[in-house]
């Protein structure tokens, strides 16, 4: 597959009170056309800073320290502001979180939908509209056309995800940025944006990297995973060889705390201890704290990436390359 | 629909107006003085006489009494007449009131076409040196006394520079130009602006900040806006919804009269007619002026409604 997206030694700061805190730390992965990338791993972890860097829609009390993001070989990085806007809705765009407060509650939804299409595209308003009405039938919307007036408050949960959907893909863009986009959704919904983001998939061979917590929507949608842990990259790989094969003991743990469907458990399995807190990190792996097979080396030194079978696992264990 | 909402709305402000009107004939009773009092200052004045224009005036009666006599021919549309000059309450505010009306207008219009954008320009960039210095110019405004500012303002334009008149709506009564009247409102427009603008920057500025954390900015910054796109597009119209209640509840009283003001620039409106007539325990006129004030708060009320409706399709009227 070809590399559309490649994300190199990322590192990002944030600026408060008590100091510089590091969010991310030298992550690295790469998002080749058409293809899904899960990344994955618990609140504070740096999936949602990850996904708002690529488009550089961090705070202003933040910066990328130090690291590469390249579109199809051109580093996004140095781009102007000016630069950025071109890119943003257009080559690259984003999905949230949380439908109820994404789209703006004072401008219609046709409103809201023509713009990106009259930025990038050059559509007048006329054929904006009409535009904006397909793209509102290809992800799904009855009566469109009664739509486009309507406001977002006289929609519901689901159909306001469509319509940030709609919105995302407009402009055909080559990668599509989903920051948990199902988690704000009751279950039935939930399975039919999952479904409808694979089908646009199909059909306009839009990347996507799709952030979660959430291992069971990963499973059936990626291709291949990235997991991190308080900032930094603790295995990344295909979701077959992860899921079949779990090698770093977090992603095992992550993996095992999933309730099973076909037998009773009397207790959920769950990992002991919490994250840590950014600016306390431990000197060695971050993970080792909580790790159950921790050795005296994990507490004192930071294991690199090992390649471990077609997969890259930050642990000790795999050092050798064996396993 | 909307129609119906108004006609509502006026309903229900009916038992409040008529609140007001109460609590303000009996507080204003209950006030030392006596209309009579202008009268003692004639030693030629006899108890007879004196005695004789009390009942004239129907202060012989209990206050509950007089209260309903005032009500009476209020809802027959008359505000009664003025126990100095003898003429229609009615009248003697009517003919203040565009003097009045138009500085208000004047103001508001001035006040929101630099508050507006300044609390915006503020916004733009928080704990820069422009918010820094854009707040301590509104907070200077806010803190500074209108009389002081109309004090400098006559000292600095009308004394020292002689550009425009000190005092007055007119040059003279014979030539009434519209060029006359602008340049005599100048100041008193500038000064009742004056405190209102500092207090809307900062209101402007901290609506601004707010919106703009909200994710549906996060959102317009992704699609590919430029930055002033997003601010004026998706973030102004949300800010101007709590801005909206701030500026509506300023019309009452700027439509009451500037009091301080129009003292300061002899401007011939309801603030110095109230002045007078409170000075002369003139009743009618007092209440007649606190009977436009009320209407124009329940007024300025369901209009600051209306205009969350406009701003805000979230809100509908039924």
């Amino acid at each position: 597959m070809d590399s559309l997206l490649t994300v190199r030694d990322l590192q990002i700061q944030f600026q408060t009170k008590k100091g510089i805190n590091t969010a991310v730390d030298g992550i690295g992965f790469s998002v080749g056309k058409g293809e899904i990338l899960g990344i994955v791993g618990e609140s504070g972890c740096g999936k949602s800073v990850t996904s708002l860097s690529i488009l550089q829609l961090l705070g202003s009390n933040s910066i990328i320290s130090q690291g590469s993001i390249q579109l199809e070989g051109r580093e996004l990085l140095t781009l102007t502001e000016d630069e950025m806007c071109k890119i943003r809705g257009n080559e690259i765009s984003m999905i949230f979180q949380d439908p109820m407060t994404a789209l703006n509650p004072t401008m219609t939804i046709g409103d809201q939908l023509m713009e990106p299409l009259m930025i990038h595209q050059g559509y007048k308003k006329k054929d904006a509209w009409k535009e904006a009405v397909e793209v509102l039938k290809k992800v799904g919307i009855a009566a469109p056309e009664k739509r486009m007036k309507e406001y977002p408050h006289q929609l519901s949960g689901g159909m306001r995800q469509r319509v940030m959907i709609a919105m995302a893909v407009s402009c055909a863009p080559k990668l599509l940025i989903a920051d948990e986009p199902t988690t704000a959704l009751d279950v039935t919904i939930q399975a039919q944006i999952l479904e409808l983001m694979l089908e646009l998939r199909q059909k306009m061979n839009t990347a996507i990297i799709l952030i979660t917590h959430d291992m069971g929507v990963v499973a059936e949608t990626a291709d291949n995973i990235l997991v991190l842990y308080a900032g930094k990259v603790v295995e990344y790989g295909s979701v077959k060889d992860i899921f079949n094969n779990p090698r770093h003991p977090y992603t095992k743990g992550l993996l095992s705390s999933i309730p099973p469907l076909e037998t009773d458990v009397e207790e959920l399995n769950t990992i002991e201890g919490t994250v840590p807190a950014p600016g306390h990190m431990p000197a060695g792996c971050r993970f080792s704290p909580r790790c159950p097979y921790a050795k005296e080396r994990c507490r004192s030194q930071q294991p690199g990436l090992y390649q471990a079978g077609n997969s890259k696992v930050c642990c000790f264990q795999y050092e050798d390359g064996q396993r | 629909m909307k129609w119906k909402y108004v006609l509502k709305r006026l309903l229900m402000a009916i038992p409040t107006f008529l609140g007001i009107t109460i609590l303000a004939y009996f507080i204003l009773n209950l006030a030392p003085g006596s209309p009579l009092d202008a009268l003692l200052a004639d030693p030629g004045i006899t108890p007879a006489e004196l005695e004789r224009r009390r009942v004239a005036l129907g202060l012989d009666q209990p206050v509950i009494i007089q209260y309903f006599n005032w009500l009476k021919l209020l809802l027959q549309g008359n505000l009664g007449f003025s126990y100095s000059t003898q003429r229609p309450v009615a009248d003697m505010i009517l003919e203040r009131l565009p003097a009045t009306a138009s500085l208000a207008a004047c103001s508001i219009v001035l006040s929101l076409l630099v508050a507006i954008p300044l609390g915006i320009y503020a916004a733009s960039k928080p704990n820069s040196k422009r918010d820094y210095i854009s707040g301590g110019i509104s907070l200077l405004m806010m803190a500074t006394p209108n009389f002081f500012v109309g004090l400098v303002f006559i000292y600095l334009f009308a004394i020292v520079l002689r550009i425009l008149p000190s005092g007055g709506m007119y040059s003279s009564s014979s030539v009434r130009t519209f060029g006359d009247l602008a340049r005599h409102m100048v100041m008193p427009c500038l000064v009742l602006s004056f405190q209102q603008i500092g207090g809307w920057v900062r209101h402007m500025r901290s609506s601004m900040l707010e919106v703009m954390q909200e994710d549906y900015i996060r959102t317009a910054r992704s699609k590919g806006l430029k930055r002033w796109a997003v601010i004026y597009r998706h973030g102004l119209k949300n800010a101007l919804i709590p801005v909206i209640t701030v500026v509506g509840m300023s019309i009452p009283s700027l439509v009451g009269g500037a009091v301080v003001t129009e003292q300061v620039f002899g401007w011939p409106g309801i603030g110095s007619l109230m002045v007078t007539a409170i000075e002369g325990r003139d009743y009618p006129v007092i209440m007649g002026i606190t009977v436009m004030i009320a209407a124009a708060v329940l007024i300025a009320n369901i209009l600051t409604d209306i205009a969350y409706g406009i701003l805000d399709p979230r809100i509908s009227y039924k």
